[in-house]
């Protein structure tokens, strides 16, 4: 199946991989290693040692993505996406409860979330949907709707979970896309004041524990043990951590227990604690630089398939850093999403894996036009 | 749309998105500095005060000694056994081991479990406290193998002399609720104990010492990860009574079964040197945690176990009290020692008849006779002459109708009735037959036995104004010089010098021969319900109907110092159940006194 001068094109493609790129995403890494293994309290073999073999396969992967043919990511892209929607109704006959959610399904010895796997699906197909959007189209409104499928079939599966933060996430991803497809904004108006009007009705309908993050975050004194605890004590760890920090290991609050889920949600807290406002500098300098990078593909590739992945990672990426540094510091309710490379989860690096592999693929692609990509698709 | 436009409209796009994500960017960064810089200290402090919490230290009890350094009350070391079990499977298991170990009670498993149950933070459970020295050892060669059980000491308070001292002493107990303020952060410790009456209560702040600090690092569960620093407590003062505890035991042995109280004092320096109450009570039971039962039958008793009779005993002084009624007709210039008065065994008051004691009456006596033979006739003229005021000035002088000045919780200050007493309670007029009645101390006078030890101290030692003390490190608390003519003070002298050493004495049955050693002093009988029948036999009514016996006295006479008064309740007659107590009390004292233990540990010096 796949021939020597295949492997000859795979190689050649490598050789194109921009350096920068993988540099960023192995010093995040890296980053992501350190914080783990002071979460654990200076134990590397708790969160830091699994977190590194994910890295590894998810640095294969990136190798793999990056290298494939334009076609053969093409062809990929349905076909993923059809995986991932399997899986998720795998996780609804046959899923593990954790954390009072039915989430992971076991595959192969492993546990595979599927809803972060569905992250870099929607982003797959979405871009391979929109790439030839004419967008003369007069009532391209009606272009809307095939995407709004698309997004809507797994964003009800991913609620059913439940999970609020990771239907969130797909969801803005989408829009995102069709954002910079270039779809007239007023369509957006409709349905953003269609959603913001619906906000009662679905405040009524969240499960209990989510009306209660949003009645915490409103207020977190009000239930200082309980379910505004664990803001309160980020506020608190974060606060004082000054410039430098208290120093690695050092965070008082962290290794005390006093946060909890500090390998995960609250990663970006004990790493401010520990490091300072000067590490937070540098975490989002690196994530800035991520951004740009994807961005300017996103607004620069030549083939419409190229910018749509771009800017799809981009919003991934962007919404994931936003919606958890805001939520650990208090800016919007608790809602439970990971930090790109920092927080520990097997199934999200791989899929930000993926995405930095994706990115790399468009940035080798990035002069191909549309009629290369289209003649093989 | 042409290339051109949808390549102007993708970078529209892309700039708006790239907008949005820089200015999420900036909102970060600012709420970082907001929290890091803006409130940085805010919350550094409270980063600290989650993990860093103080603890304090209880510091250890002063200890109280006599004045040669024997202990009256010390801290003994309490071992106590506990428990942190977070399931209660867990404890049972703990505690069903611990039942075969120690002999647990079916109460004390019940009790630790249910403590376990109710327990919010990790706190060790207490199973059982003051363990044995054989319970220890088997439970140290145990305690590898029982990881939820730790052993902890603490501190409890011991009375060596248990009810021998126990009023003097006193006891600690709990804190209540009512005593505690907020600036005092060791009173709301769970442990802590404070004085509740005695000298423990009344020396509180020099026996407390200074709590200690210690802060330690806790995690979330609030479980201690290490120590960070630490203040060692100071201990409490040690206090050196004036007390001398061989003299004590003695006052104790002499009351017997008796209920009443006894005072020894210094005539000179004030030094209290024994003071006794029967019954009394184990304050080591108070320590430990009063059971009910114990506490119920100090309660019920009639002879009350738990009033200190010696400063809250309140009672007519009886003829001990012809001493302030000489002085007082003496100083009056009414009376003079020679002046003779005959008893016929009634006094008129207009046509109301007073009763001498003594049927039949003494005879012609002047004062020194009527003092030896307590002629109730004398001194109702001299009352009568020198008029109630004149009477109730001399007793105020020689420290009647006023608070001793101990500070001991519970002293009583008596009554020195008055017309302007009597006024001020409300109750009237004075009429003439009060101050007869006052002339011989009954009616509405009230004296404790330390009361009269204090007057028979100032009548002893030359009518300086002596107050009572109790601890060695005090000075002497002189208030100055009675007025009053010496010679005066020498017929009174002499009075007593005859109740005691001549057969007309209503004591000499209780002399002592050795003049070294000889006493002199009053006896006194007060009057708990009146005579019924003349000549009623004590011995036949039923003793809470029986007269109190008094007797207040003083030696060596030829230079005296010291002096002592006895009160036996419902005792019967002074003479007969007072006086031999009192002489015995002095004699001891005396022989004591010249065959002085070496101090165990020299007592404080006023510097």
């Amino acid at each position: 199946m796949i021939g020597m001068a295949t492997l000859k094109r795979f190689m050649r493609r490598l050789r194109q991989l921009h350096p920068g790129l993988v540099l960023v995403a192995l010093l995040l890494g890296a980053f992501g290693i350190l914080m783990q293994y002071s979460a654990a309290g200076g134990d590397f073999t708790v969160f830091a040692l699994p977190q590194t073999m994910k890295l590894l396969l998810g640095f294969g992967l990136m190798l793999v993505l990056a290298g494939i043919s334009g076609g053969a990511l093409l062809r990929f892209s349905y076909v993923y996406y059809g995986a991932c929607i399997a899986l998720l109704v795998a996780v609804e006959v046959a899923g593990v409860m954790g954390l009072g959610a039915q989430r992971w399904v076991g595959v192969g010895g492993a546990n595979l979330q599927p809803s972060e796997l569905m992250k870099i699906g929607i982003i797959l197909v979405l871009a391979r949907y929109l790439q030839h959007i004419k967008l003369s189209y007069p009532h391209h409104f009606v272009l809307l709707i095939v995407p709004s499928i698309l997004t809507l079939v797994p964003v009800a599966l991913i609620l059913h979970q439940p999970n609020l933060g990771t239907a969130t996430i797909v969801s803005v991803i989408a829009f995102a896309m069709c954002f910079m497809a270039g779809i007239r904004w007023w369509y957006f108006a409709g349905t953003l004041s269609a959603g913001a009007a619906a906000v009662p009705v679905i405040f009524h309908f969240l499960h209990d524990y989510q009306k209660q993050r949003v009645m915490t975050f409103l207020n977190p004194d009000s239930d200082p043990l309980g379910a505004g605890y664990n803001i309160i004590q980020s506020k608190i760890a974060i606060g004082s951590g000054g410039f430098f920090g208290k120093g690695l290991l050092n965070g008082s609050q962290g290794q005390l227990d006093f946060l909890p889920e500090k390998q995960t949600d609250f990663i970006f807290t004990m790493m401010t604690e520990e490091l300072g406002f000067f590490g937070a500098l540098l975490l989002l300098g690196l994530y800035a630089w991520l951004l740009r990078f994807a961005m300017q593909l996103a607004a620069t590739s030549r083939n419409g398939f190229g910018r749509m992945v771009a800017a799809g990672v981009a919003a991934m990426f962007f919404i994931h850093m936003f919606i958890n540094m805001a939520m650990v510091m208090g800016m919007i309710p608790c809602v439970g999403v990971p930090l790109p490379f920092l927080s520990y989860g097997g199934s999200f690096l791989l899929a930000t894996m993926m995405a930095i592999g994706l990115l790399q693929h468009v940035y080798i692609h990035r002069h191909q036009t549309m009629a290369r990509s289209s003649k093989i698709g | 749309m042409r290339q051109q436009e949808l390549q102007r409209l993708i970078s529209r796009r892309a700039l708006i998105f790239g907008g949005v994500q820089a200015a999420a960017g900036v909102a970060l960064l600012s709420r970082l500095y907001y929290l890091q810089f803006v409130h940085g200290a805010e919350f550094k402090t409270l980063a600290e005060g989650n993990r860093a919490k103080l603890q304090l230290m209880i510091p250890p009890r002063g200890i109280i000694a006599d004045r040669y350094g024997v202990e009256l009350a010390t801290n003994h070391v309490n071992y106590r056994v506990l428990l942190d079990a977070d399931k209660r499977a867990a404890a049972r298991e703990a505690l069903q081991q611990l039942e075969t170990l120690l002999q647990l009670t079916e109460r004390e498993v019940k009790l630790a479990l249910e403590l376990i149950a109710r327990r919010k933070k990790a706190v060790p459970v207490l199973v059982r406290e003051h363990l044995t020295w054989e319970e220890v050892a088997r439970l140290q060669f145990h305690l590898p193998e029982l990881p939820l059980v730790l052993m902890d000491e603490g501190t409890w308070r011991h009375y060596p002399f248990a009810d021998h001292a126990s009023h003097l002493i006193g006891y600690v107990g709990k804190v209540a609720e009512g005593e505690v303020q907020d600036d005092q952060p060791l009173l709301k410790l769970p442990d802590m104990k404070i004085g509740k009456n005695g000298v423990e209560l009344r020396y509180e702040e020099r026996l407390q010492g200074k709590a200690g600090a210690k802060q330690i690092e806790v995690n979330a569960a609030g479980s201690p990860v290490r120590e960070l620093n630490r203040t060692p407590p100071v201990a409490g003062d040690r206090l050196d009574l004036t007390i001398d505890s061989r003299l004590q035991e003695y006052a104790v042995e002499k009351l017997g079964e008796e209920s009443g109280a006894i005072v020894v004092m210094d005539v000179n320096s004030g030094e209290v040197l024994a003071l006794a109450s029967m019954p009394a009570f184990d304050p080591n039971e108070f320590s430990k945690g009063i059971k009910y039962d114990y506490y119920q039958t100090l309660r019920t008793d009639k002879k009350i176990p738990l009033m200190n009779k010696a400063i809250a005993g309140q009672y007519p002084p009886g003829s001990t009290f012809k001493m302030i009624t000489g002085l007082a007709g003496l100083k009056s210039g009414a009376f003079k020692a020679s002046t003779r008065v005959h008893c016929s065994g009634v006094f008129y008051l207009g046509n109301r008849p007073f009763r001498c004691w003594k049927k039949g009456g003494h005879g012609t006596v002047d004062m020194a006779d009527a003092l030896a033979g307590s002629c109730d006739t004398y001194f109702y003229t001299v009352a009568r002459e020198a008029g109630i005021d004149a009477v109730a000035d001399i007793a105020h002088a020689f420290g009647l109708g006023q608070k001793p000045g101990l500070g001991l919780i519970g002293e009583k200050q008596g009554i020195v009735p008055s017309p302007a007493w009597k006024r001020s309670v409300g109750r009237g007029v004075w009429n003439p037959g009060e101050t007869i009645n006052t002339g011989i101390g009954q009616g509405d006078t009230l004296t404790t036995p330390l009361q009269l030890a204090i007057m028979g101290s100032r009548i002893a030692n030359g009518g300086k104004k002596i107050w009572p003390r109790l601890l060695m490190d005090e000075a002497e608390k002189i208030e100055g010089q009675i007025d009053i003519d010496p010679e005066h003070l020498a017929v009174i002298r002499e009075g007593m010098y005859r109740v005691t050493n001549t057969p007309q004495g209503t004591a000499f049955g209780s002399t002592i021969a050795d003049a070294h050693y000889a006493f002199a002093g009053k006896t006194g009988t007060s009057q708990v319900r009146r005579l019924l029948v003349e000549g009623q036999d004590q011995k036949k009514l039923p003793w809470e109907f029986r007269h109190h016996a008094w007797f207040v006295g003083y030696a060596p006479v030829h230079a005296p110092k010291y002096c002592c008064s006895v009160i036996i309740e419902h005792g019967g007659g002074g003479a007969s159940a007072a006086a031999p107590v009192a002489r015995d009390m002095l004699l001891k004292v005396q022989q004591l006194r010249e065959d002085p233990p070496v101090p165990l540990q020299p007592a404080a010096r006023p510097s």
